[in-house]
């Protein structure tokens, strides 16, 4: 299913390859895609998969290039890695599609002229909102709670405060790195639920306003603690 | 009738407060005045007496949105900078980071108290990260603490331990 409403912002990072290769895998396809990146960092290998399990949920060495062909999905390639350019904001401005699913480098904000230009950016958050936002919340997550969680958001211009789109929680896999492999992967099927739903209601998005007096909003956790996280994902594998 | 419980010295000349006369309003209006005079008005830049403020006010933090709220931009302002600084705005943020006084260790073990304590009445691991980044910054200016700081600072890592077991003990099912 080709979804022309909505076009793909990936930079070349291991979520955006989950984004992808899962839209692929459950015929949910982008109407265009726009790869921002350096083409020299395109093929660069990401690691390998440690076992089948981490095998099954997508492939980090499979360039971005290599799957949007495979799928015959139209794509350009921006070589500016700054989601904040005058580069990438004309190019946004230039396209039809109304949705711009963001996968983005790591701590970058997008700044409010990209939100003054009439589209909606959908971005999906590694932890449920609004009880886990900001950083490495699944560790803290599954401290508390002992599973994960991912919710995609309209972006707004605060970090992590947009309308819920739909959310889901998952049980960590031992064996499954989380950085590189799980949390990428729970972000994407998180996506392709939401871009279902989508469909399902008939084209349209139903959103929930975020409660704040609910929000609580972390920081980089502490090495302690994502081992003592950790640490409790392992002992489910042994218990 | 006057306040009369202050002395010059009240270690020496102990006052046992029994069969104490009533003196009505007057009474109550002077006890106000002496408490008034005695309160030094810092300003509101000066980080040390609002860290203290802070440390005072923690028990009620689960009841207290703008105690939360306070005490959330300092832990953020910490995470960011990884510093405290002497003179803050009401956000924490400094007032000119560039003119440097960051380096007084009495702030770090305030903060210390405080998210010691602020743990402890919540759980919440926001506290107990922030704790464990700012141990490690006192720990590495341990030469610099005085006989009174390194006391604090080890009752500091003991409840930091105490912490520790009990998450790695704590059961989680999802």
């Amino acid at each position: 299913m080709r979804l022309n409403d909505f076009v793909l912002l990936l930079g070349n990072t291991s979520r955006s390859k989950a984004y992808l290769q899962c839209l692929i895998k459950n015929d949910l396809l982008p109407g265009r895609c726009i790869v921002f990146a350096l083409k020299e960092e395109l093929g660069q290998i990401q690691g390998i998969a440690e076992n089948e399990a981490e095998s099954k949920m997508f492939d980090r060495n499979e360039s971005l290039i290599v799957s949007l062909e495979k799928a015959g999905v139209l794509y350009e390639i921006v070589e500016n890695k700054d989601i904040n350019s005058k580069e990438m904001l004309e190019k946004l401005c230039g396209v039809e599609q109304k949705y711009v699913i963001y996968s983005g480098y790591g701590g970058a904000i997008l700044r409010k002229p990209l939100f003054q230009i009439g589209k909606k950016f959908i971005h999906v958050h590694a932890g449920i909102l609004p009880y886990y936002r900001g950083s490495t919340t699944a560790y803290y997550s599954i401290l508390n709670e002992g599973y994960m969680g991912a919710t995609a958001i309209f972006m707004n211009e605060q970090i992590d405060e947009g309308e819920i789109l739909c959310s889901e929680t998952f049980k960590p896999i031992p064996d499954v790195d989380i950085d590189y492999i799980f949390e990428p992967y729970t972000r994407a099927m998180v996506l392709v639920k939401c871009l279902k739903e989508y469909v399902d209601r008939g084209y349209v998005f139903e959103v929930t306003r975020q409660m704040p007096e609910e929000a609580e909003t972390y920081f980089i956790i502490h090495p302690v603690l994502k081992h003592l996280a950790l640490e409790k994902v392992f002992k489910e594998k042994n218990a | 009738m006057s306040y009369k419980y202050i002395t010059e010295n009240n270690l020496e000349e102990k006052q046992n407060y029994m069969y104490s006369e009533y003196g009505g309003n007057a009474f109550l209006e002077e006890y106000q005045d002496s408490r008034k005079a005695a309160i030094i008005n810092t300003g509101e830049e000066d980080t040390d007496g609002k860290l203290y403020d802070l440390l005072l006010n923690v028990p009620s933090l689960q009841h207290d949105k703008d105690l939360k709220f306070s005490l959330d931009k300092l832990v953020q302002s910490f995470e960011v900078r990884k510093r405290v600084y002497d003179r803050t705005d009401l956000l924490w943020k400094p007032v000119d980071k560039n003119a440097g006084g960051y380096k007084t260790v009495e702030n770090y073990i305030l903060f210390g108290e405080i998210l010691v304590q602020a743990y402890l009445m919540t759980k919440n691991l926001k506290y107990f990260n922030c704790l464990l980044k700012l141990d490690d910054t006192l720990i590495s200016m341990k030469s610099r603490l005085d006989a009174n700081q390194k006391r604090k600072l080890s009752s500091i890592l003991k409840k930091e331990q105490l912490f520790y077991e009990e998450l790695k003990s704590k059961e989680v099912k999802a």
